[in-house]
This record gives structure tokens, sequence and C-alpha cells, in this order.
């Protein structure tokens, strides 16, 4: 015999607390969103490595078009044959013009920043070399 | 008198908070792991901004070499001197199984950085058969990702 005073009654759902569960959902992606925001995206580059004596030594029907990345009368520079460049974008031009087949190396002197290899690097892709070839300069 | 055609007692579904905390706890989990992972291998440097080229960032690298503006190597958010690296270099080619030229390096150097250092450390990889690297860069604003003119 159920003496409960409920006997008999449905049982009642008790309520759900949503609005704790989207202040938490909320308070997530906003610490997400502001995490995120502070990484900034990067891409990369995959230029081929190689040695500064090999490189200097290979002989091919297509010789590669050399760019220097070095300091000319105290300032860096990029330097392909006789012809000194100031901007990345000088550099881009010319490139454009040169054969493509051959590939292209940068040689990187120790004293510049590096960001001036890496601009040199950008703008033989750009200018539509697949062949991108970085050879360190002997250390001095 | 009850003309609803309901004669059984209607059903109470009572929502699973368990399973919605335990799949909340599995996000802050796996996003707490993420990041602290990024700050492992990522150093703040302020990066060369350039595009990048397609396809170059497919691969999870094997390491990632930060250099500093000072020319201080990182690895795993640790300093590191330059025979040590070069010590696991080695390492990491025994661990791809012996072919350098499979192994992935990405080297993560600031652009103050001088070059010197990108040198070294590239004639030290030459040195030990590496033919292959990733310089990372820094995306600009407004740019594609990987997106060089061609």
């Amino acid at each position: 015999m159920n003496l409960s005073p409920n006997a008999g009654r449905p049982k009642r759902m008790p309520p759900l607390q949503l609005v704790s569960m989207v202040d938490m959902i909320f308070l997530l992606l906003i610490y997400f969103l502001a995490s995120t925001s502070y990484a900034p995206p990067e891409s990369h580059l995959a230029p081929a490595l190689m040695a500064q004596q090999v490189a200097g030594g290979r002989a091919a029907d297509f010789a590669p078009q050399v760019v220097e990345v070095a300091p000319v009368a105290g300032e860096p520079a990029y330097r392909i044959g006789e012809r000194v460049l100031r901007s990345v974008d000088a550099l881009r031009a010319v490139l454009e013009e040169l054969p493509k087949e051959g590939g292209v190396f940068v040689k990187g002197a120790g004293n510049v920043e590096t960001r001036w290899a890496i601009e040199a690097i950008q703008a033989a892709r750009d200018a539509g070399f697949v062949k991108v070839t970085y050879v360190p300069m002997e250390l001095r | 008198m009850r003309l609803s055609p309901k004669t059984s007692k209607e059903r109470l579904v009572s929502p699973d908070l368990t399973a919605m905390v335990d799949v909340v706890f599995l996000l802050i989990i796996f996003f707490v792991t993420t990041s602290s992972f990024v700050k492992m291998t990522r150093a703040e440097l302020q990066l060369t901004e350039a595009p990048g080229e397609s396809g170059a960032d497919s691969a999870t690298p094997g390491l990632v070499i930060n250099i500093e503006s000072d020319g201080v190597y990182v690895v795993d958010g640790e300093d590191i001197p330059f025979d040590r690296l070069m010590a696991m270099i080695t390492v990491e080619i025994d661990k791809v199984g012996g072919d350098a030229q499979s192994l992935d390096v990405v080297v993560r150097a600031d652009r103050s950085a001088g070059l010197v250092h990108i040198n070294r450390l590239a004639q030290g990889m030459i040195d030990r058969g590496v033919r292959s690297w990733r310089l990372a860069t820094q995306v600009p604003p407004g740019a594609a990702l990987g997106g060089g003119r061609s």
C-alpha cells in the first residue's frame, strides 16, 4: 500500500539550466576567438639547400641565375651579375626577364638580415622560378 | 470528461547533462593541449612578411627551429646551443630511418636576425645530408596564404 503523497502523480522534470550552459559556451567561444587572433597566419618557402663549393663547380646546359644578397657600399642589396638592386620589386622585375630553365641560386652573406634572403627567395618564386636553391655563403 | 486520446502517462525526457559536461571538458582539454603545443614549437618572432608558396605547408614538420633576433636557436621553447642542435638534427634523421632527405625541417627566423645564423644552420644541415627545408614567413594582411605571384 503506497502512502506517499505523490503517489499516482507524474514525476515533475527538473528545470534545465540553459542560461548557465549558454554562458559557458559563449565564454569558451570568446576565449578561443581571442586567443587565435594573436597567432598571425604563417606560410612557408621551400628552397633546396646546396653547399657553396658544389654550386660553384656544377656544369649544366642551363646555367642557373645567381642572386647574391650582400652589402654593397655598406647597404644590403641584391646583385645579379653586375647589376645591383636595392629593392625586392626591382629584383622581381629583373628575375621575370631571365630564363627559368636553370633555376636560381640565392646566396646569402652572413652580415645582412634574414629578411633580405627570404624576400629574394619569394621574389624568385613570384617571378616564376620553380627551382630555387639557397646557398649559404662561407662564414667569415 | 477527458477527450484526449492519450490515456497513458506522458514520458518525461530528462536531458543528459553528464554527456554534455563530458564533451565540454574534452573540448577544453583539447584546446588547452593544442595551444600549449603551438607555444612550444612557435617562439614569438617577427617573421619576414611574404605570402610563401602554395603546397609548402602540407606536411607536419619533423623539427621546428626558431632563430631569435639575437641569433639564439630555440627548439620546443628551450634555448639550444649550436652543437646540441646539430645533435638533435642527427637524432631526427635517425628517427626517419637515416634518410636525411625525408627529414622535414621548418626554420622560423626573426626577420632582423643575422643571416649568419641561418647560414650556419644551413651548412650544418647540408653536412648531415639534409637538402630541403622550409622557411617560415608571415602572411601579410590581406594576402592569400601561399599566394605568391606566378
